[in-house]
């Protein structure tokens, strides 16, 4: 079934793009790369984007098999269950670590004491309920509210922007490229935004703006990331690195606040939506490979992941030091730049056997495929 | 009829979103009702003073606000708490106690600081500030020579008449001053930097008849309760719309006359003079507004006179070069002035025209030369005392980062305003 629109799985994009990126990173980025950091998340971003032409290429190509299906003619059931294994524990740890900052941003911003529970069990409830419905009605929801994504990053950049100096992001580079390249290697667990793509292969209208569409959404968020970086460096400079919420310390940052009313306000309220919506896209994305990985009805699908969730997040909850602890651990930094180099890889090879298996046995391929 | 209704809520039952809203509803509904409003629970702090009283002990005072819907900002109780301990974090826990409330600070502007501790070093005393996730880092840093506290006093009473706040005074300044870069998260970027000297803003306090060359006078009184103690705390309270209810009162206000000191790696270094806050006025990017004076000119019109040109707006820019290896400074300045006042000793008829827009080469000539004499003495003062007014070192490591790292090499990082030039270009037009 196609569930979604090409635009649709745009919007779906960009916000996966964004997601990591503006809140707890920008100063962890900063802590490893230093004021380069700006230009670590343009090398990061730009190496990101390349491999979302091997997947929409994959879309493009099988527009009526699902990644599963791919996977599973062209590699075999065991790489697919591998394949799909390593997605989930990626979506879910990326799905806690968005967790833990949704709830960071509520207290920095909106309240001043949250006991876990009253902020745990709502939203699980609410992501279950999402997971339940599942990607069509999200990505419908998410096109109804994109415009607020944009409103978010405009105030956000905007109000700051008098305090916003050309000396503190320049020397565009201050250390040397291997430092960085170091520095990098310890946040690279930040991309592999398009990961999002193969769990709508085979599952989206495929149409002749597929590409166009999918590529100027993603461009738009590098580039307003970028943007978000050269503003946050050019307002903060070297002490970028205390800046542990960059998205609301950015409007906060402004010294003329009594002037301009309460505008980080509207920054505020409509970033809460984005970070529910950013929230609800991993959870689906969770679902999806865990039914890939165990088939079963989506409602113990969801509960699954929402229980296992809750029980990570009780033992994580208060220690978001230690979880960023075990993200920037070398081991952990290794596994994932294997993982999200070898993603690509594998999605092309498995791409590759399925066309020669076509090639080879186009009758035989149908029947299978029936 | 029934049975259509039946199954009507019998298919919203089947609906999932039904059971989640009614769950989101159970869970939310008790925490919203049975939670107590956050005023309750937490003393919203407006201003904060550090102090070290008498007995060298750390104290520290913070101007609490008690919102409701009806208070203007005539009207709104302001109130004054203070505690003493070994360091912030204690005194903090001390005023919560005392005040019974947990001391909330993420509406605080201004922090004010008492001169002697700049003189300690003041990073110790800030350090819990940065930490508090709480705090925006846009508070502003203040000095008051009095003591944080009385300045605090003053300025419950002062809001009350006048309506006047620290942080009000501050933007103000800000046309004439540096002082909008005085805040807590830009002393840290000076800190951090390769000339860690900050300049920060002095509001003290006087008695209403000391005279200063600010002008005005207030009525407002402030008053002294007995100060209470409570496990080691001392609690002192002071009520804007209590202060004509005690017996002595002492004729106190605010005075601000646009002073500022600078510190070093967070120390007190020096006050500026009054000539260097000038310079500083005349040639910082962040200021729009001053004055500009000329004297002894002399032309068809004017005899002796001195003449004081009022900017209306000012544009400078810095520029970062390396002229035979040896960095140059240069400021572009461009002034938009009206002619404010002349002083001679006598006038004709024709000046009684008070023409506004009058600059002749002549006055242009005085005017230019008495900025380089200010700009100059700004820049070897600058050199003497190692500090860089002007941030040049941001210019130089962003625009020739390579040749400034040799530069630095050559003559030691400390060292590098020594071989530094300056040059001005000015412009002056006036305003029509």
């Amino acid at each position: 079934m196609k569930e979604v629109t090409s635009s649709q799985l745009g919007k779906m994009l960009f916000l996966s793009i964004i997601s990591m990126k503006l809140t707890i990173i920008p100063a962890l980025v900063t802590k490893y790369c230093g004021t380069d950091g700006k230009i670590g998340i343009m090398i990061l971003t730009m190496l990101d984007f390349l491999t979302m032409l091997i997947y929409v290429n994959c879309m493009e190509k099988y527009p009526n098999m699902t990644m599963g299906e791919i996977l599973k003619v062209g590699l075999g059931k065991v790489a697919h269950i591998l394949f799909f294994t390593i997605l989930f524990l990626f979506f879910g740890i990326k799905c806690v670590f968005i967790v833990k900052q949704a709830h960071i941003y509520l207290v920095d911003n909106l309240v001043e004491e949250m006991h876990w529970l009253a902020f745990t069990i709502p939203l699980l409830l609410f992501l279950f309920y999402v997971m339940i419905k599942g990607r069509r009605v999200l990505a419908r929801t998410i096109e109804f509210l994109f415009f607020m994504v944009l409103i978010s990053f405009a105030f956000t950049l905007l109000i700051p922007i008098m305090k916003w100096k050309v000396t503190n992001i320049l020397p565009l580079m201050e250390n040397d490229w291997g430092s960085l390249l170091k520095g990098l290697f310890f946040v690279n667990f930040i991309i592999g935004d398009y990961f999002l793509l193969l769990v709508f292969v085979g599952r989206v209208k495929i149409d002749a703006s597929l590409k166009r569409t999918l590529i100027g959404y993603a461009l738009s968020a590098v580039v307003l990331v970028w943007v978000f970086y050269f503003v946050f460096y050019g307002v903060f400079g070297k002490i970028a690195i205390n800046q542990g919420l960059a998205i609301s310390d950015l409007p906060l940052s402004a010294v003329y606040p009594s002037t301009i009313g309460r505008l980080d306000w509207v920054s505020v309220i409509c970033w809460v939506f984005v970070i529910l919506m950013i929230m609800a896209i991993m959870f689906v994305l969770v679902k999806s490979c865990f039914e890939e990985v165990i088939p079963c009805n989506k409602y113990w699908s969801s509960l699954i992941i929402v229980g296992v969730l809750f029980v990570v997040m009780a033992i994580l909850y208060f220690d978001l030091e230690a979880f960023i602890q075990l993200i920037t651990s070398t081991w952990f930094c290794a596994i994932c730049l294997a993982v999200q180099t070898l993603m690509p890889f594998v999605v092309w090879l498995a791409s590759v056997r399925v066309n020669r298996k076509m090639m080879e046995k186009p009758v035989r391929f149908q029947k299978e495929q029936s | 009829m029934k049975a259509k209704w039946w199954n009507i809520i019998r298919s919203k039952y089947k609906n999932m979103t039904v059971y989640v809203f009614l769950i989101l509803f159970g869970v939310a509904t008790p925490f919203a009702m049975f939670t107590p409003a956050q005023t309750e629970k937490v003393a919203v702090v407006t201003t904060l003073g550090i102090d070290k009283n008498e007995q060298g002990q750390l104290e520290v005072s913070v101007l609490t606000i008690a919102p409701s819907g009806s208070a203007t900002p005539e009207n709104q109780t302001l109130q004054l708490y203070s505690a003493v301990g070994e360091d912030v974090s204690q005194c903090m826990l001390r005023l919560s106690l005392a005040i019974g409330k947990e001391v909330g600070i993420a509406h605080c502007d201004s922090i004010v600081i008492d001169k002697t501790l700049l003189e300690e070093g003041i990073t110790p005393y800030l350090d819990y500030f940065v930490r508090s996730s709480n705090l925006i880092s846009n508070a502003f840093l203040i000095c008051c020579p009095s003591g944080a506290k009385e300045l605090l006093q003053v300025t419950t009473s002062e809001k009350n008449d006048y309506n006047l706040s620290l942080r009000s005074i501050i933007f103000h300044l800000d046309d004439y001053m540096f002082t909008t870069q005085a805040t807590l998260s830009y002393y840290y970027e000076k800190l951090f930097s390769q000339n860690p000297s900050y300049i920060m803003p002095i509001i003290d306090v006087k008695d209403s008849k000391e005279p200063t060359f600010a002008t005005g006078s207030t009525n407002a009184s402030t008053s002294e309760e007995d100060s209470t103690s409570s496990s080691g705390s001392s609690s002192n309270q002071q009520s804007s719309q209590g202060q004509s209810s005690s017996g002595e009162q002492n004729q106190k206000t605010i005075k601000s006359e646009g002073k500022s000191l600078v510190l070093y790696q967070g120390k007190l270094v020096k006050e500026l003079s009054q000539e260097e806050s000038y310079a500083m006025n005349i040639l910082a990017k962040t200021t729009s507004k001053g004055i500009l004076m000329a004297y002894d000119v002399t032309t068809d019109q004017l005899q002796n006179a001195k003449v004081t040109m009022k900017i209306t707006n000012s544009q400078v820019q810095y520029q970062a070069k390396f002229l035979d290896g040896k960095p140059v400074f240069h400021l572009d300045c461009h002034y938009v002035c009206s002619l404010d006042s002349i002083v001679m000793g006598e006038y004709e008829l024709s000046d009684y025209q008070a023409t506004t827009s009058y600059l002749d080469s002549i006055l242009e000539d005085k005017i230019k030369e008495h900025i380089f004499a200010i700009a100059s003495t700004l820049f070897n003062n600058g050199k003497s005392s190692k500090i860089d007014y002007l941030e040049s070192y941001r210019y130089f490591e962003a625009y020739h980062p390579q040749e400034w790292k040799e530069y630095l090499k050559k003559v030691g990082e400390e060292n590098y305003l020594d071989s530094m030039l300056y040059t001005i270009d000015i412009t002056i037009d006036t305003k029509i």
